[in-house]
């Protein structure tokens, strides 16, 4: 003991005999020290942000994306607490939507979580069934609502969940055809294809293979998810499931003639699906490795800064026998019910903010994701002058707001997995298919959604 | 035995109770309690306090969320169990963490014998040979997805001057596993490397001098002589090497994230990772984990079983 103690002023108490003294000072101290560390991450844990001003109502927002569709949301936070001087926002970045979700989804769990947060769409239904999202409706009744007129087709509908209405679009996108304008000159392609029928005949017609016959440059590049085709198959009058999932038809006709198409386009050679880890779809394309991608517009970005060596080009979404029918993707923002109601009024006041005309013009400016409301492409009239921001904004009309597929686990996984065994194993479509439906109204019947 | 000669002997009688040791040692229980607290306090917490409630979890149908959990008794694991996804991801781990183990340590060995070899520069030839260990996983597995990739990569450049297509090893079913295993065994060669010279750094020379006058053959001294005296070291490889792999997540989740078609490449903590934090299926993930942590402790005692007999400590 004195060995431990000598050196420390301590001398005294630690002679022999007072063993005793000293080791209920140590053990005072360290339970002491232990207290006030535990009071001071408690105290952090249930303190209020700081506040420079004693009035203003501190939120958070939570969101997601990088790059240029990262900062966009860093400069609207920022001029929105420039605006005005009752609400501070703090926003932080969680990581790519699936992270954000899984961050939101452990919050809850404990019982926290931000004010306001960007969600993409895959957890809106199970996220407002668990109250975890609060129900926008009555703000819609109240001095304070948000105008919806001017809102293109059912997209005001997609975040409706029963009777409420949990989810408001923001980074809204709309699927778009991506193509190598170089290529399409070499195969003698005046434009880009208009139907699906012209996109599968392109597809092939700008496949380029070496005197061995090895492929060199892929007529398309398909990404490894099934949102792309979904607009396919809708506006080739094919359905996947009703909105109560009562009906799953992952087996339809259409659905089965439309994946046939892309699978036998893989065969050929003529479409290819690159790993996400090499750079997925985007990267064969930017690399002049094909010569069409289906993607939306949060690509716009990267794409028309970052093609090597050709000029690339964005389209209109082909169109089906029943014509053009999108459906919308990206990400909306929703208000977290786990906080307090006493910073609800603040969080609304900013979600407005960033759904005003203004904010939405931005945005889209900054990054290519599709100003949606009519009053936000009033503002960028000078923008929508540019062929490439009018073909985006032009599909908002087409727009079907439902978002059924993303919503269901079992739907989704099962479509998703049947894609991935189509595409990547050359599995039997018909068999797949069908699988996949009865594997997903399995679920439904477990798990409901 | 009476007081007196348990006194000769060095031993002390035991306090009647646990009572009276407090009453006569209580500052010294104080010291050492105090002293134990912190750590106690955060291993309980952090530690035993999670695996307690991931058993609880794994009874229920819960996906932490609901306002309400639903008691599932077994259900889990008999869901877990009959989902024949979770074979292929158990068969999956096993193959890797067999390949990595097995592969790995066979090169490693070798590699070990030439950098024992008493050469110039040796000194930075071992720590080339560690250098893999030392890169972090997720850059190294970045890395290879670029030399894997069958149009950039070096391999592929190989491939066209033959004339054929590389392979898409990341965007093939067959083949995602196999690239996998091919960072674990990289990676895995590098830690086993620095164990095996150190262990035969450490080989009684006096072994190898009385081998050599009863006319040992440098091949009858390597099999007879170090395999023997490096047993404890294959069988610590052995035993890390396997817990190791197949706890292994990260190049899973930067190489293919389970796919190309899910569960292609997918291993046992990434399945794990997917239940909890993509399907939220606490319950599910719960329940798997547990079994995880099981299948765990049964093949570690089957590798201390085996390994008393034939790891020679002496």
């Amino acid at each position: 003991m004195r060995t431990l103690v000598g050196n420390h002023g301590w001398a005294t108490i630690a002679a022999p005999g007072n063993t005793g003294n000293v080791a209920d000072f140590l053990v005072c101290r360290l339970i002491g020290s232990i207290f006030i560390c535990f009071s001071a991450i408690l105290s952090g844990c249930h303190a209020p942000l700081s506040a420079n001003n004693s009035s203003r109502v501190e939120i958070t927002y939570w969101r997601t994306l990088t790059g240029a569709a990262g900062e966009g949301q860093e400069e609207l936070v920022r001029r929105f607490n420039n605006s005005q001087n009752e609400i501070h926002v703090h926003c932080e970045f969680q990581g790519s939507y699936s992270d954000l979700a899984a961050k939101l989804f452990t919050a809850a769990a404990a019982g926290a979580g931000p004010d306001v947060t960007q969600l993409g769409t895959f957890e809106i239904l199970q996220f407002a069934r668990a109250g975890l999202l609060v129900d926008l409706k009555p703000y819609f009744a109240g001095p304070e609502a948000i105008n919806t007129k001017d809102w293109p087709g059912t997209i005001s509908t997609a975040g409706e969940v029963e009777d409420g209405l949990y989810w408001l679009p923001f980074n809204v996108t709309v699927p778009v055809l991506y193509y190598n304008e170089d290529a399409f000159n070499a195969a003698g392609l005046l434009g880009p294809p208009t139907t699906w029928d012209d996109f599968y005949l392109y597809a092939r017609k700008l496949t380029v293979r070496d005197d061995n016959g090895v492929v060199r440059e892929a007529g398309v590049a398909l990404w490894n998810i099934t949102w792309p085709l979904i607009s396919a198959i809708w506006s080739e009058g094919g359905k996947l499931t009703t909105r109560d999932y009562g009906h799953i038809t992952l087996d339809d006709p259409v659905v089965l003639k439309v994946m046939t198409e892309f699978q036998t386009l893989v065969r050929e050679g003529a479409a290819l699906l690159p790993d996400e880890a090499s750079g997925g779809h985007r990267a064969a394309f930017k690399n002049g490795r094909a010569a069409m991608i289906l993607d939306s517009p949060a690509a716009f970005q990267e794409i028309f800064a970052q093609a090597i060596g050709f000029t690339p080009m964005v389209a209109a979404y082909p169109a089906g026998k029943n014509g053009k029918v999108y459906a919308p993707g990206g990400g909306g923002l929703v208000l977290w019910a786990k906080n307090p109601a006493t910073n609800r009024a603040a969080a609304w006041r900013f979600l407005r903010f960033m759904l005003s005309a203004e904010s939405l013009a931005y945005y889209s400016q900054q990054t290519g994701y599709a100003a949606f409301t009519e009053s936000a492409q009033q503002v960028m009239t000078n923008d929508l002058k540019d062929s490439r921001f009018g073909v985006i904004h032009d599909g908002l009309r087409f727009v079907r707001g439902d978002f059924s597929i993303n919503m269901s686990p079992s739907v989704r996984n099962a479509f998703d997995e049947a894609f991935q065994k189509i595409m990547v194993d050359l599995a039997d479509v018909k068999t797949t298919l069908m699988e996949a439906d009865a594997k997903a109204e399995h679920a439904i019947a477990e798990r409901g959604i | 035995m009476t007081r007196t000669s348990l006194k000769a002997c060095g031993i002390r009688r035991r306090p009647r109770c646990i009572a009276s040791q407090w009453r006569s040692n209580r500052s010294e229980w104080l010291t050492f309690g105090a002293f134990v607290a912190p750590n106690l306090v955060l291993f309980v917490t952090f530690t035993y306090w999670p695996i307690v409630y991931s058993l609880h979890l794994s009874f229920l149908e819960w996906d932490l969320i609901e306002p309400s959990a639903v008691w599932a008794g077994l259900g889990n694991y008999a869901r877990i169990l009959n989902n024949p996804q979770v074979w292929r991801v158990a068969s999956n781990t096993l193959i890797y963490a067999a390949s990595v183990v097995i592969v790995a340590q066979f090169l490693a060995f070798f590699l070990a014998l030439l950098l024992n070899l008493k050469l110039r520069g040796q000194t930075i030839f071992r720590t080339l040979a560690f250098t893999p260990y030392i890169a972090t996983t997720a850059a190294a597995a970045l890395v290879w997805v670029l030399l894997l990739d069958s149009k950039l990569g070096p391999f592929s450049f190989i491939f066209a001057r033959l004339g054929v297509e590389g392979p898409q090893w990341l965007a093939r079913s067959g083949l995602a596993l196999v690239a996998i295993i091919l960072v674990g065994i990289w990676r895995e060669i590098a830690f086993a490397t620095v164990f095996f010279v150190a262990g035969l750094q450490g080989l009684p020379p006096e072994c190898y001098e009385a081998a050599a006058l009863d006319g040992a053959t440098r091949r009858t001294m390597l099999w007879r002589l170090t395999v023997p005296l490096m047993s404890p070291v294959i069988f610590f490889l052995n035993v890390s090497g396997f817990i190791a792999a197949i706890k292994m997540f990260d190049i899973v989740a930067i190489m293919t994230k389970g796919g190309p078609v899910y569960p292609a490449s997918s291993t046992y903590v990434y399945h794990l990772y997917k239940l909890a934090f993509r399907d939220f299926e606490a319950g599910a993930a719960s329940a798997f984990a547990v079994l995880f942590l099981m299948v765990i402790l049964v093949a570690t005692i089957a590798q201390f079983r085996a390994g008393q007999k034939w790891v020679h400590y002496e």
